[in-house]
């Protein structure tokens, strides 16, 4: 079986049957959307997806920091770096599993957003969906590549996020706001963010293989 | 085969191997004794590619260079860390099959029940390893270093935390690779009967 399948599976496993990682990041997400919610109770003008992104952002990084320190923790990603299997796969094994779950995070942040600020989206729900199913995987790649490095050193949380997020708010996440903007406005530019997105997920896929094939 | 000559490395000014000559033939159990800090560990983790040596002569596993061909190497060598790691949400198992097809082994589930039935595991298996006492998971990792069928064997403490029946499974089990032409290097405080040489590790060299 290809090692990169075999890590997601081992991903998923060990994530359902102990929930730690996307129940806690699905609350924060939801105190994160309530706090905004609140903090704009008097403007009712409000249009944009600003604050949908924000929340996968940063509990997005949450989740796969959470990941990449319990398998450090452990010395489970010892055992990964013992096996006959070349440092980009590992990556692109250990990345995959991350985004599976981001995946289910962002589907459940998407959810609350629409409930909690009703649907700016209108018929376009389907797209602003496939946008942030594609933004989620830069921030995977990002914020795996960042995580394996910085989780072994003290403080290792907070370092992955300072390095993640200037890197994917002037990347990913621009790309994703302008396409979901675009989606909110009937604006012509969805397709020129989207590629744009496509374009940075690739360079952050192909660049994380590399520095981790660059590591060994 | 393991040979080793003037093997170098340190962790920033200290100095924790200082030029290592060692050969361990194929068929041929080695144990290394030496005190707390004598870099015992550290040899292991060169040897076994998780840390990389400052510098060397030569550092070959039946003939691949530890740094040049470190995946290559990865697929010789069986590793039973001091504290071996686990999934404790994964069941016993489902351990040793997740890391049999990261190996690429065929028949993976069946594979893992076997080799667990070996090392006195059967009636566990199907058990969290979150449940593990240590002494069971000290026969997991056992497992784990073993079941992709080695030709070298690194086993830092393998006997921490076992009961007797453990220890003689165990005992058994290096005996057979022994025969079978597995070269062990076993870091240990104690010298065993079946081992054919002792080195002692101290400050960084073998004495």
């Amino acid at each position: 079986m290809n090692p990169i399948i075999v890590l997601i599976r081992k991903e998923l496993r060990v994530e359902f049957r102990s929930l730690q990682g996307i129940v806690a990041s699905a609350m924060l997400s939801f105190m994160i959307l309530m706090s905004f919610k609140f903090s704009m109770a008097l403007d009712s003008s409000f249009e944009g997806s600003g604050i949908l992104w924000s929340s996968i952002l940063l509990t997005g990084l949450g989740l796969i920091t959470h990941i990449s320190t319990r398998e450090s923790e452990r010395g489970t990603f010892e055992l990964l770096k013992l096996s006959p299997i070349s440092r980009y796969q590992l990556f692109l094994g250990r990345m995959a599993g991350s985004l599976f779950l981001l995946w289910i995070l962002s589907t459940i942040i998407t959810i609350l957003y629409v409930v909690l600020f009703d649907n700016q989206f209108g018929d376009n729900l389907g797209l602003v969906y496939l946008t942030v199913l594609v933004g989620c995987v830069g921030i995977a790649a990002v914020g795996t590549l960042a995580a394996s490095t910085a989780t072994p050193l003290h403080g290792g949380w907070m370092i992955t996020s300072l390095f993640s997020i200037p890197i994917l708010l002037f990347t990913v996440i621009e790309a994703s706001i302008r396409a979901t903007d675009s989606l909110i406005s009937d604006g012509s530019d969805f397709q020129l963010a989207f590629m744009l997105l496509i374009l940075y997920n690739l360079v952050f896929v192909t660049g994380g293989a590399w520095l981790s094939e660059l590591s060994e | 085969m393991i040979n080793l000559n003037a093997l170098f490395k340190s962790f920033g000014s200290k100095k924790v191997l200082r030029g290592i000559n060692l050969e361990v033939e194929s068929g041929e159990i080695v144990t290394l004794v030496g005190n707390n800090g004598s870099g015992k560990t550290t040899l292991l983790r060169t040897l076994t590619t998780l840390d990389s040596p400052d510098k060397y002569n030569i550092a070959d596993i039946d003939g691949f260079d530890v740094r040049d061909d470190s995946e290559e190497i990865r697929s010789r060598i069986g590793y039973l860390p001091h504290n071996p790691p686990f999934y404790p949400e994964l069941t016993g198992v489902e351990n040793l099959r997740l890391w049999l097809e990261l190996n690429s082994i065929n028949n993976a589930e069946e594979e893992a029940r076997n080799i667990l039935a070996q090392v006195g595991l059967i009636s566990f298996c199907d058990e969290l390893a979150g449940n593990y006492s240590r002494g069971m998971i000290q026969r997991l990792g056992f497992s784990m270093a073993i079941s992709h069928s080695p030709t070298t064997l690194f086993l830092d403490e393998p006997f921490t935390g076992l009961d007797s029946d453990g220890i003689k499974i165990i005992e058994d089990l290096l005996i057979k690779y022994k025969e079978d032409g597995c070269s062990i290097v076993i870091v240990s405080h104690d010298k065993h009967s079946y081992s054919d040489r002792t080195l002692k590790l101290e400050r960084g060299e073998i004495v």
